[in-house]
C-alpha cells in the first residue's frame, strides 16, 4: 500500500519524532522565587483547609486571607530572571 | 468527589510552570500566569469531579490564560523591540543533529495554532494520557491523536525554518 499523499518522508517523520522526544524530555524546573510564592499560598490555603474554619465561607475567607499573606511575602523576594 | 489538595499546586509546579511557559512563549509570562492560576485556584476550596489533580490544574491554567489574553488584548499592543525578533529567532544554522534547547521548544510551541498547542502541551509538555487530554480539551481521543501529530509536525518544521503552514505569529497572538 503506497503512502497518503501528505504523509511525512522517512527522513521527515524521524524529525518528527525527535522533537516529540525533546519536548517530553523538557526537565526545566520552575523559578526558585516562583517555587517560594507557590508554597506560601499553598501552605496558607491548606492551614486554612485544616484549621479552626468550618463553613466553607468561613473557609474562603481565612483562605484568601492567608493567600494575601503569602503574595505579601512573595513580593518581598522577586524571582530571579 | 474530592476535594483538591492544596499541595497538588506544589506538588505538579514544575509541570504547571513548563506547561505555561509553552502557552506563553516567554519565561516570565509563565510566571506570571503560573502565580495567577494558583491564587485562583486556592481562592476558594476546588472540588476534583472524577479528574487527577494535574488534569484539573491544567485546566485551571488554561482558563487563566485565556482570560487573562483577552483583558490583555483589549489593551493597548507594544510592539517588540526588532533585536527581540532577531535574536529570537533559532532556525539559523539549525543541524538535525544538534540538541534543542528549551527555549526554542517552547517558543515554536506557543506559535502552534491553539488547538494543536493545547494538545502537545497536555500530552508532550504535561505528560497526561490521550484519555486525560481529550476530558481536558472535551475532544475526543482520535481528535487528540491527530492534533498531536499535526502540532509535532508543524514544531519540527518550524525549527527546521521550512516554513510549516503558516501559524499565528506569537507575538500577535500572546500580547
Amino acid at each position: 500500500m503506497s503512502p497518503a499523499p501528505d504523509a511525512p518522508s522517512p527522513d521527515e517523520q524521524r524529525r518528527i519524532d525527535e522533537i516529540a522526544d525533546a519536548i517530553r524530555a523538557l526537565d526545566t524546573p520552575a523559578p526558585a522565587g516562583l517555587r517560594e510564592r507557590v508554597e506560601a499560598m499553598a501552605a496558607g490555603a491548606s492551614d486554612a483547609d485544616h484549621g479552626a474554619v468550618d463553613s466553607d465561607r468561613g473557609a474562603s475567607d481565612a483562605i484568601a486571607a492567608r493567600l494575601a499573606h503569602g503574595v505579601a511575602l512573595a513580593s518581598r523576594s522577586p524571582a530571579a530572571c | 468527589m474530592r476535594r483538591l489538595d492544596p499541595q497538588a499546586v506544589v506538588r505538579h509546579l514544575d509541570r504547571l510552570y513548563r506547561a505555561a511557559w509553552a502557552l506563553c512563549g516567554s519565561r516570565e509570562d509563565a510566571e506570571d500566569l503560573v502565580q495567577e492560576t494558583v491564587a485562583r485556584v486556592l481562592a476558594r476550596p476546588r472540588r476534583l469531579h472524577g479528574e487527577e489533580e494535574l488534569g484539573y490544574l491544567l485546566g485551571a491554567l488554561r482558563n487563566t490564560f485565556l482570560s487573562t489574553r483577552r483583558t490583555a488584548s483589549r489593551r493597548p499592543q507594544t510592539v517588540a523591540p526588532l533585536e527581540e525578533v532577531v535574536a529570537g529567532d533559532p532556525r539559523a544554522s539549525r543541524q538535525p543533529e544538534a540538541a534543542y534547547e528549551a527555549h526554542e521548544l517552547f517558543a515554536a510551541i506557543a506559535r502552534l495554532p491553539e488547538e494543536f498547542r493545547l494538545a502537545l502541551i497536555a500530552v508532550d509538555v504535561a505528560g497526561l494520557s490521550y484519555r486525560e487530554a481529550g476530558r481536558l480539551l472535551e475532544v475526543k481521543e482520535a481528535t487528540i491523536t491527530s492534533r498531536l501529530h499535526r502540532a509535532r509536525a508543524r514544531v519540527a518544521s518550524d525549527l527546521a525554518g521550512t516554513n510549516a503552514p503558516a501559524s499565528e505569529s506569537a507575538l500577535m497572538e500572546d500580547r
